[in-house]
């Protein structure tokens, strides 16, 4: 379903187009914060960003990203999908802001990592609560 | 999101509904071939969502130009037959399951889904 530009490209609404576009409105690619320790330090995923692959990170420091807030005028919708690969060779930490936690890989945690060349979608399902399913 | 032809039917145009279905423009039901990406069956460019039920290979679609998968795409493959290989085009890699590669299985009763972030690059969530 491409990027929300070839939507509207079709004919699709410009806000209608970012929010079912499944790459959003992107970039796909950015940089992760290197030695980041939690949400504030990390790089933000916007909130029609839904798939971005994150290839800077080098080995031995992870990177930090964080997922959007869920709400109000610039937050993430509840069923949103965000995708989020890491290219890397560096582990990458993906956070989530105070006071929310993510449920993923046998835990319900505020931070959790990826792997190099793995992938994980999640998803709000309110805006305290992510949930995750981290490929392999 | 369903099929393009089921969006056509509630009153979305036929290049939309191709791009924005689920499961794109079909078919669904796929039986592979081959053993690299020259003899593997093709997945058409809006053919988002398959699953195989032969032992073989398939082929992702090449990104970019008028017959080519558009960045962000979301291509889910099944495979519900034995071992399946999942090639791409020459000089295009795809980041799954913990490397950088040209191809990749997928084992019996697993899915697959994968997304072109740039026209030499895939990225795959790969299910267990």
């Amino acid at each position: 379903m491409a990027l929300a530009s070839d939507l509207i490209g079709l004919g699709l609404s410009p806000l209608l187009a970012a929010r079912t576009a499944s790459a959003g409105v992107g970039p796909v690619t950015m940089n992760g914060i290197s030695g980041a320790a939690s949400f504030a330090s990390s790089s933000k995923i916007q909130c029609t960003q839904f798939l971005v692959t994150i290839s800077n990170g080098t080995t031995n420091t992870a990177y930090g990203v964080a997922l959007p807030t869920v709400g109000t005028d610039n937050g993430a919708f509840l069923g949103d999908d965000f995708v989020i690969n890491n290219a890397s060779s560096a582990t990458l930490k993906i956070f989530v802001s105070s006071g929310v936690a993510i449920s993923v890989a046998a835990s319900n945690t505020n931070v959790t990592a990826l792997q190099t060349h793995t992938t994980l979608t999640c998803y709000p399902i309110s805006t305290t609560q992510w949930i995750g399913v981290r490929g392999s | 999101m369903a099929l393009a032809s089921d969006l056509m039917g509630i009153g979305v145009s036929p290049l939309l509904a191709a791009r924005t279905a689920t499961a794109g423009t079909g078919p669904i039901s796929v039986a592979s071939v081959g053993t690299s990406f020259a003899t593997a069956t093709k997945i058409g460019c809006t053919q988002f969502l398959i699953s195989n039920t032969a032992n073989g290979s398939v082929a992702l679609p090449p990104v970019g130009g008028d017959n080519g998968a558009l960045i962000g795409d979301d291509f889910v493959i099944n495979n519900a037959a034995g071992s399946l290989n999942v090639f791409l085009s020459t000089g295009v890699s795809i980041s799954v399951g913990g490397s950088n590669q040209v191809s990749t299985t997928l084992a019996s009763h697993t899915t697959m889904a994968c997304y072109p972030v740039s026209t030499t690059q895939w990225i795959a969530v790969k299910g267990s």
